[in-house]
């Protein structure tokens, strides 16, 4: 049976700690992706995506069933994974391949190629960023959130999040030029 | 939302970007991943009712021992110097007398200090496995 988020928290509230798996299976995969660009490890993503999940459960009677839960669990796992990279550093390795199929692409396999250069490229050079930067990019553009979610889930103003994509993506293109300038020297 | 290219609030300046990594592909959940949570979930609640179960145990216990300290201090210190001066002199018989109920009592703080033991044990570990 599928239930709304808020069935599922309030089944959870109630004692049945089984409905709390609803939530993970629908949230899931979007945390660990969320932590995953934040951490930039495999490893490191799914041990902040479960810890994210655990502090949401035992934080359950804090959440305000009025509000969608989505944005609650992002601002958590967004949380652990920047706690992660104060505490560890943990930058080193950037998120290497993309799985084979980017997209449904209707472009022609040339042109799919380039794109998906293109987008390791951006990603790779979004891996250098510093880690709040990173936070915001994620949010915004790779889990497509207003920014007002994103502000939400970073618990900063409106406007800084303006501020913080602005200068993210200024950085990124700094350092997309310094990498296109290394490949041709 | 689902549309990659479609944000009410997309500024101008970031639309290429937006176009390219709003395209990029979710990376897949670690197997496993559910299961190792819900593990630890469940995990929690029983390390919680652990806890609970030793200090009811417990605190009783401790209390009574604390008070049998001080009601019957001395003769518990006269029974270790007996002991201890049996042990040195090498005979074989050594006097003293502890009360039933504080051997019951020191067992149960064993008992309840194996629980707590275990609880703390099981909440330090720190991650259920996920198959990566």
């Amino acid at each position: 049976m599928t239930r709304t988020d808020q069935e599922a928290v309030e089944r959870c509230l109630a004692g049945d700690t089984d409905a709390f798996s609803t939530l993970v299976e629908r949230y899931g995969g979007r945390v660990y992706n969320i932590a995953l660009r934040i951490t930039n490890d495999g490893d490191a993503a799914a041990d902040c995506a479960q810890e994210a999940f655990i502090r949401a459960y035992r934080a359950l009677h804090q959440y305000d069933p009025n509000l969608p839960f989505g944005p609650w669990i992002y601002r958590i796992v967004t949380n652990t994974s920047l706690n992660h990279v104060q505490r560890w550093h943990a930058h080193e390795s950037p998120v290497e391949e993309l799985p084979e199929s980017v997209e449904p692409d209707d472009e022609g396999p040339e042109s799919s190629a380039l794109r998906r250069e293109q987008m390791d490229e951006v990603l790779s050079a979004m891996a250098d960023l510093p880690a709040h930067y990173r936070a915001a990019l994620t949010l915004r553009h790779l889990q497509q959130l207003s920014y007002q979610e994103v502000a939400d889930a970073l618990g900063i103003p409106l406007g800084t999040v303006k501020t913080h994509l602005h200068r993210a993506r200024a950085a990124l293109k700094t350092r997309l030029a310094a990498r296109a300038k290394e490949r041709g020297a | 939302m689902n549309d990659p290219f479609v944000l009410p609030d997309l500024d101008p300046a970031e639309r290429d970007l937006h176009r390219l990594l709003a395209a990029v592909p979710p990376r897949p959940l670690p197997f496993g991943f559910r299961d190792a949570v819900m593990t630890r979930l469940r995990g929690e609640r029983r390390v919680t009712w652990e806890w609970i179960v030793a200090a009811v145990i417990a605190i009783p216990n401790l209390l009574f021992l604390i008070r049998q300290i001080g009601v019957h201090g001395q003769d518990f210190a006269q029974a270790l110097a007996n002991i201890m001066t049996a042990a040195s002199a090498e005979t074989a018989g050594a006097f003293f007398f502890v009360d039933g109920l504080t051997v019951v009592a020191l067992a149960f703080v064993g008992i309840a200090s194996a629980l707590a033991a275990h609880a703390l044990f099981v909440s330090s570990t720190p991650r259920g496995t996920v198959v990566r």
